[in-house]
């Protein structure tokens, strides 16, 4: 259980960021707030509870990607993550490693979010929890993602292409805003991104309508997929790269 | 302990390290001296399954480099040249996530982050993130992370730079206390570092070691009195 070791490290590193800890938890709790008090004013079905909560919740994992996203290219480019190399951790144990923090980072965000929901007027039912289900596989995609993030980029890469994702998060995937008045071919590139989809399937959870949830959360599943495999193939590459 | 056999490395058209043959026996403390860009680091690096040799072979241990990569990294431990350390995390948690990942029990972890931390005279800022401590406490808990999982074979690769006068002396010491128990394998520009230390020293220049022995043999082959002149003849000889 090497990998645990390092996963604490990492945790605490994450955890000891007071800014991503703001931003990931605080930001999207504070947004909820403010669309909730424009929703009396502007009645759209948008800046509803039950769609404003999920959009802003996986706004927030956004944010895990990009603070992982750091950390890895933070150790790649101090001799820390050569020091650990050298270790008898081996490629799954830094993905583990890597990944374990996600998740309470994740929690914290859903929860907060769903309890900031019962405030601001969801009803207490067995659908929040089947809305914090229905986030994981939005969560291993970030996870996943700021893996490959961090050991493909330089830091200062890691901060320009995670603030076009955090964007690109919000806008493509309808956080705050109705995709359908974005016109048919953005309609379609968002369609082929996993963020609307996330969003969506929480959504369709928590309104409870009869819609097909696993639809959505099997585009999100394949992003997932796809980026844990890249984020193993580049950090095998990344611990030979050195034989070049 | 160590031995290597024509071991090579090759970047493209450059030679890092040519050919080397070295045997290093269990306890012994051996020094490689060079310049910049001598090829220290990288028989460091290749010694210690960073990168792979391009040809040549090298057992550590009973272990063969290229095939037992698992075995050799739970016996080694190093020292980077820079600083290595995990900078949010405390002196303590330092140290004990670096037993941690070697395996080691739970009681024995205890007692190593506390040994490490009072030899290294870290007793004051055991609590402090090492982001908040000096160069030089940082470079020792550096240090204090290659030794406290106890390695069979050790790699030091200029330790003692960015160290002030006692440091480097408290470390020397420390160094000193090791010998005979662990295989240390050092680099150093510092001259009477080797010289106080060593067991036995080579010179290594472009890539190939083209002297060694105890400093004593290199001091007689070389006519001079102190292994730096040694060290700088055997240079200009080469050029």
């Amino acid at each position: 259980m090497k990998y645990t070791y390092f996963a604490g490290r990492n945790s605490k590193e994450i955890l000891r960021d007071p800014l991503s800890l703001i931003l990931a938890g605080v930001l999207p709790v504070v947004f909820i707030i403010l669309f909730s008090i424009i929703s009396r004013n502007v009645p759209m079905e948008v800046f509803q509870p039950v769609n404003i909560v999920p959009g802003l919740t996986v706004f927030g994992f956004t944010f895990i990607a990009m603070s992982l996203g750091l950390l890895i290219a933070k150790d790649k480019s101090s001799s820390f993550l050569t020091r650990l190399f050298i270790s008898p951790l081996k490629a799954r144990d830094f993905i583990l490693g890597y990944f374990i923090p996600v998740l309470p980072m994740a929690a914290i965000i859903a929860v907060s979010c769903l309890i900031t929901g019962l405030f601001v007027g969801i009803p207490l039912s067995a659908k929040l929890f089947y809305t914090f289900l229905s986030y994981i596989p939005f969560v291993l995609f970030s996870g996943f993602f700021g893996i490959f993030l961090g050991i493909t980029c330089r830091e200062t890469q890691v901060l320009a292409v995670g603030n076009i994702y955090i964007i690109a998060s919000t806008l493509l995937g309808g956080a705050w805003m109705d995709l359908r008045i974005m016109g048919e071919t953005i309609r379609k590139i968002t369609d082929l991104l996993p963020f609307s989809h996330a969003i969506e399937a929480s959504r369709i959870v928590l309104s409870g309508r009869p819609d097909d949830t696993w639809g959505h959360l099997g585009v999100v599943c394949l992003y997932a997929l796809v980026f844990f495999i890249l984020a193993v193939i580049f950090f095998r590459r990344k611990m030979r790269s050195d034989n070049k | 302990m160590i031995v290597t056999q024509g071991l090579t490395k090759k970047y493209g058209d450059l030679t890092a390290v040519d050919n080397l043959n070295i045997s290093i026996a269990r306890g012994e403390l051996f020094s490689l001296l060079g310049l910049n860009g001598a090829g220290k680091t990288t028989t460091i690096k290749m010694l210690s399954c960073l990168i792979r040799p391009t040809s040549g072979k090298a057992l550590i241990k009973q272990w063969d480099l290229t095939k037992d990569t698992q075995h050799i990294k739970q016996i080694i431990n190093v020292s980077p040249q820079e600083t290595a350390i995990a900078l949010n995390l405390t002196v303590q948690e330092n140290l004990k996530m670096i037993a941690g990942i070697y395996d080691l029990p739970k009681k024995s972890m205890q007692e190593k982050t506390h040994e490490m931390i009072e030899v290294f005279s870290l007793q004051e800022v055991r609590n402090k993130k090492a982001k908040l401590l000096s160069g030089g406490m940082q470079r020792r808990l550096s240090i204090a992370m290659a030794l406290i999982t106890e390695p069979e074979i050790l790699f030091l690769d200029e330790p003692t730079l960015g160290l002030d006068v006692l440091a480097r002396r408290e470390l020397w010491a420390i160094i000193t206390r090791l010998k005979g128990k662990t295989t240390i394998l050092l680099t150093t520009h510092y001259m009477e570092e080797s010289e106080a230390l060593s067991d036995r020293v080579a010179v290594m220049i472009k890539g190939k070691i083209i002297a060694s022995g105890t400093v004593k043999e290199l001091l007689e082959r070389t006519n001079t009195h102190k292994l730096e002149d040694a060290f700088i003849l055997l240079n200009q000889e080469e050029a």
